[in-house]
């Protein structure tokens, strides 16, 4: 079992030590909103740290929990799921049900120790590329704070 | 959409410089050669302008010239350029859902300044996308032809009429259902109408019925719809029987229906001398205008505006937008027939949304026609005359002034048909019950083959009714004719795996998801799967989502591509 | 207030009940029973399919052991076009997984009428088995009584499954019948009870007379101390299990014996896709992707996707968990999942102040959207 190799694993894989820790966080921006709010924030020239890799989805209410799983077991520290806000989604009602799925998501994680803020659900709109800039500032910093994502100690799946 | 494809993918990597602007900040040297070492890029180039012409030809020709099957665009947003840039690739022969764009000027190169982290982030931007295109699939757009081509227009007014009349045009079968024992609604009585230059109802009626396309149903109603563009069931109740209609399209031309004076006990519309304006058009249609109670020339005529509008508490909260019009020109016309008869028009501000209305309103005056500003407070009865009470705003005064005849414009309100209709349709009402909601979402409603026409969107009048009802039915007329071209990503559903729990039904905004029963060829078992109304589609993926079985997939956004993009990105 | 029959025992309890059912193939008032019998060695009770009086051997609602959620049987049994009249007696956590199941529509209620019994749990097949060997004729009766009397002896020295000991709705006031046995004396009498007018008309069909009447006060207060046991089970096993899987260390330590056969999937009532998403294509890793990962991670465990398999099959039933622990049952390496599921669904469920199995007019929390909810999330 990898559990009696691990004392040696956490020294390979984990950057455990304060202050050098730097966070890796996946992002699913709908395309209508939130992606083009980062475009913003780019044209823009609003700096973020560069800890955050964005993927371009058509509607949070298309975002599969799964894909939020399988992020965090890859290892990721933090996922941000952002769309439209509430009565602007492009598909009438997406992000409600993100909502609901994500509400769902974050209720198990959280039974299991992992902290309620490593997966956020934000609304970010096509003009608000400062709130964008300012998500993904505090994501990082607060994950920072957190440490890396504890499965990554257990490298299993 | 799911299994790896046998052949392994042979992937182009397109590097845009963007003129320069992109290659301060992310070392595009390291970038390549870590791109490079993927084993699925057999082409890795770089160019300074894509989405410029040469820069297209540029592409295509590097395409043509190698064997590469499926792209990864490393430049700008695909928000703005993603069709420009897509044109070389797709001349070249490549499908549209093989190419990736990578946004690393927007997202890496304006924002990170470092050059080491910049890189590395675009380094993993890049690898994620190859990963997804590996797994991106070939599908080809989808013409769809409809099954029934024939429209069914509900409700015989101006709005229906013009609708029939033009799909006749396009040669398309219309079936009409009208309620009452004639076609023509309110629009047929109308003396503005007949003064105009171009009467546009009788003849219209008359082509018509000419028309071996045109299959009408007088004194019937709708009483269940179901089904979808190109395949609906209508059931239709006629004085003494029932049928079932199958058509392809439906055009709603429920019109309005006038609010009821009597609602408003203060103006004694019981009272013979009372009228509203549509009474008092039948008589202007005979060029004649008589006291009801006596059958003597009015000598006074007082116009009432805005009965029961702009009024939440006793009638609607809406402007009935056509009753101004309408007014000044009864008014003038009465002042033609009887120069001496004085009349006055009460309102509380005149509003002619149509172009032409000031002069109406200058002619009128010009006329003799009082315009007097203040609401009117009631009307009361001394032995044989009405007296109306009034303010007149501009001088400050209250009024009595007695008057022989008494009209109240009466606005249009929803009528009870639209509303029943919207709810076998499964439209929302606006907040004034009318089917306003979707009016600049056209396409959406073409797509489930609804078309609005005439007052059952709002008050309107019979020259906007007219161009309302051809800007409706132009796009159906297409639809019905060539069938349509499905967007390019949409939902594809996995008939063999699906259970049939109908959520992906329940979750879908666009009722795109419609269930079919199919029979297990084995256990004999019937059951209803789900499946995708492509015209309806519009690829928003919560049908993908709302199922647990992943049984539909959107096309270019499968959860094979992104959980492989996630895989490379961590 | 239900209307309810007192029904005599006539020679003993089962004997009664297996005439009752009889008479409801006699009287037309069914086509098809799915009712537990004995098997004629008498180690086991399964579910049967009844057409005629004379397959009714031995019927038995009570026995102390399920081997599967039966909801599954309805699944298999009805379709859009079923026509035939099924009665089944199902235990309470059995309807509820027919409630949720006919939500997603895997199941046509037309033409069925549930009847539920009074269940005072059940212990493990295996140990089941082994006891019914050893025992003569009467182990559900005995089993039965003693329980019923109480006492830490009541079940031979055995312990319900967990399921069963932390038990929400040991009895059901929704099916169309319901047969109560709890608080009652079995020797002379059980309480049929009709909730709905379904129910009513099936009671009248077979000659019931049916009245108003209150539950008597034994069984009012038998099933006061029943809840409270099970409540205080429940509060019990939450409380342990969220304290063993707190993080994901402690998880992943649970985890670390599953040996992947998806067996708490396929036992699963609620689990109602054809393909499970997680045995599915999609997440087949391609042998390159596989081998990468060694050189990511330096150390894979495998078989791979484990836990994504565990938290991503919760995450797509746990709004729907009846919490019958067929899963539990089920699993060769016995990981806690019952006592998982229960605790983590009931958060889960509370957030949409859902309860899977309650009843038919619940809308599924994950069919449907409110667009004022959560907002704190």
């Amino acid at each position: 079992m990898v559990t009696e190799a691990q004392p040696k694993e956490n020294e390979v894989v984990s950057d455990d030590k304060e202050g050098d820790f730097e966070p890796k966080i996946i992002g699913f921006l709908c395309n209508w909103c939130s992606y083009t709010g980062a475009d913003l924030a780019g044209v823009s020239r609003l700096q973020y740290p560069p800890n955050f890799i964005p993927i371009r989805v058509m509607c949070t209410g298309a975002v599969d929990p799964v894909y939020v799983i399988k992020a965090l077991l890859e290892g990721a520290d933090s996922v941000l799921v952002a769309g439209c806000h509430p009565g602007d989604c492009h598909y009438l009602s997406g992000n409600f049900k993100a909502r609901r799925r994500i509400a769902i998501l974050k209720k198990l994680l959280e039974n299991l120790g992992l902290e309620e803020r490593r997966i956020r659900l934000e609304w970010i709109s096509a003009s608000e590329g400062q709130k964008f800039a300012d998500t993904v500032n505090e994501m990082v910093k607060e994950t920072k704070k957190m440490g890396p994502n504890p499965i990554k100690k257990e490298w299993d799946i | 959409m799911r299994g790896t494809s046998s052949r392994k993918p042979k992937i182009g990597v397109f590097f845009c410089t963007c003129k320069g602007s992109i290659g301060k900040n992310v070392d595009l040297n390291e970038l390549e050669s870590r791109v490079k070492e993927n084993p699925d890029v057999v082409l890795c180039i770089r160019h300074d302008k894509l989405c410029e012409k040469d820069g297209q030809a540029f592409l295509k020709d590097q395409i043509s010239n190698t064997d590469v099957d499926r792209i990864v665009l490393v430049g700008c947003t695909p928000r703005t350029y993603e069709e420009v840039i897509n044109k070389g690739a797709l001349e070249a022969g490549i499908n549209r859902h093989l190419v990736e764009h990578v946004n690393i000027r927007e997202l890496c190169e304006w924002i990170h300044p470092d050059e080491k982290s910049a890189t590395e982030k675009a380094v993993f931007l890049v690898l994620g996308s190859i990963a997804r295109v590996a797994f991106a699939q070939e599908v080809l757009d989808k013409q769809v032809i409809l099954k029934n081509n024939n429209v069914l227009i509900i409700g015989g007014g101006i709005a229906g009429i013009t609708s029939a009349l033009e799909l006749i045009k396009n040669e398309i079968s219309v079936h009409l259902v009208e309620k009452t024992d004639k076609l023509g609604g309110r629009a047929y009585e109308l003396d503005t109408q007949r003064l105009s230059e171009e009467d546009v109802i009788l003849p219209n009626i008359n082509e018509l019925i000419k028309s071996d396309k045109f299959h009408v149903m007088l004194e019937s109603e709708v009483v269940d719809v179901n089904g979808t563009l190109g395949d609906y069931k209508v059931k239709i109740a006629s004085k003494d029987k029932e049928e079932e209609l199958d058509v392809g399209a439906i055009v709603i031309a429920t019109g309005s229906e006038l609010f009821d004076a009597i609602r408003i006990l203060e103006y004694k519309y019981d009272d013979a001398d009372v009228i509203d304006f549509f009474e008092l058009e039948k008589m202007l249609v005979k060029d004649e205008v008589k006291v009801p109670s006596s059958g003597e020339i009015p000598k006074r005529i007082n116009f009432i505006q805005c009965v029961g509008s702009r009024d939440e508490n006793k009638g609607n909260a809406h402007c009935s937008l056509v009753c101004c019009t309408y007014a000044i020109k009864q008014a003038a016309k009465i002042k033609i027939l009887y120069p001496d008869t004085e009349v006055y028009i009460h309102y509380m501000d005149l509003r002619g949304p149509e172009c032409g209305f000031e002069e109406y309103f200058l002619d009128a005056q010009k006329k003799g026609v009082n315009f007097i500003r203040g609401r009117v407070a009631e009307i009361q009865k001394d032995g044989k005359n009405l007296i109306l009470r009034t303010e007149h705003i501009e001088l400050g005064d209250i009024m009595s002034l007695p008057s022989d005849l008494v009209v109240l414009s009466v606005g249009q309100q929803a009528s009870v048909e639209t509303q029943k209709l919207a709810d076998m349709v499964h439209l929302p009402l606006d907040k004034d019950g009318f089917l306003g909601y979707y009016n600049d979402r056209f396409e959406i409603l073409d797509r489930r083959g609804i078309s609005i026409a005439g007052c059952a969107q709002g008050p309107r009048g019979v020259a906007r009714s007219i161009s309302d009802a051809k800007k409706a039915v132009r796009e159906i007329a297409g639809i019905m004719k060539k069938g349509f071209t499905a967007r390019s990503i949409h939902s594809v559903i996995d008939e063999t795996r699906c259970a049939g729990c109908r959520i992906c039904e329940e979750l879908c905004p666009y009722e795109a998801i419609y269930m079919k029963n199919v029979k297990d060829h084995v256990t004999e078992e019937s059951r209803l799967i789900s499946s995708v109304n492509l015209a309806v589609c519009q690829g928003c993926g919560a049908c993908a989502m709302a199922c647990p079985g992943g049984v539909p997939q959107l096309i270019g956004y499968s959860n094979k591509e992104i959980l492989a993009q996630i895989d490379e990105l961590i | 207030m239900s209307k309810n029959v007192r029904l005599n025992v006539e020679e003993d309890l089962l004997s009664t009940v297996n005439e009752l059912f009889k008479k409801m193939l006699e009287k037309d008032a069914a086509d098809v029973l799915i009712v537990p019998q004995d098997v004629p060695s008498g180690a086991c009770t399964v579910q049967t399919l009844v057409r005629y009086p004379a397959g009714l051997r031995a019927l038995n609602p009570f026995a102390f052991v399920l081997p599967s959620n039966s909801a599954d049987i309805l699944v298999k049994t009805t379709d859009q076009a079923s026509q035939e009249r099924i009665v089944v007696v199902f235990r309470p956590c059995e309807l509820r997984a027919v409630f949720e199941l006919a939500k997603l529509n895997q199941i046509n209620l037309d033409n069925v009428t549930l009847i539920s019994v009074d269940c005072l749990g059940t212990l493990p097949v295996p140990e089941y088995v082994e006891l019914a060997q050893k025992s003569e004729n009467g182990l559900t009766m005995k089993l039965l009584f003693d329980v019923q009397k109480g006492g830490k002896e009541s079940l031979l020295g055995l312990d319900l499954r967990s399921a069963c000991q932390i038990c929400e709705l040991p009895v059901m006031d929704n099916a169309d019948v319901s047969i109560c046995t709890i608080g009652l004396n079995l020797q002379k009498e059980v309480l049929l009870k009709a909730n709905t007018p379904k129910g009513e008309e099936f009671l009248g069909a077979i000659g019931m007379e049916l009245s108003e009447e209150e539950d008597p006060e034994s069984r009012k207060k038998a099933l006061e101390q029943l809840f409270k046991v099970k409540a205080e089970a429940r509060e019990k096993l939450d409380a342990q299990v969220k304290e063993e899987v707190k993080d994901i260390a402690g998880y992943m330590t649970v985890l670390a014996s599953c040996i992947n056969c998806h067996n708490c999937m396929k036992v699963c009532p609620i689990c109602y896709c054809k393909e499970c998403f997680f045995d599915s294509d999609i997440l087949k890793p391609s042998p390159k992707q596989l081998l990468d990962k060694s050189e990511k991670r330096k150390v894979v465990r495998m078989p791979i996707d484990t836990t994504l398999y565990h938290i991503g099959r919760m995450n797509h039933m746990i709004t729907s968990c009846v919490s019958c622990g067929m899963c539990e049952s089920a699993c060769p390496s016995k990981l806690p999942l019952l006592a998982i599921y229960h605790a983590f669904g009931s958060d889960v469920q509370a957030l949409f102040n859902y309860v899977a199995g309650r009843s038919l007019e619940e809308e599924l929390p994950l069919a449907t959207f409110k667009e004022e909810e959560l907002e704190s999330a």
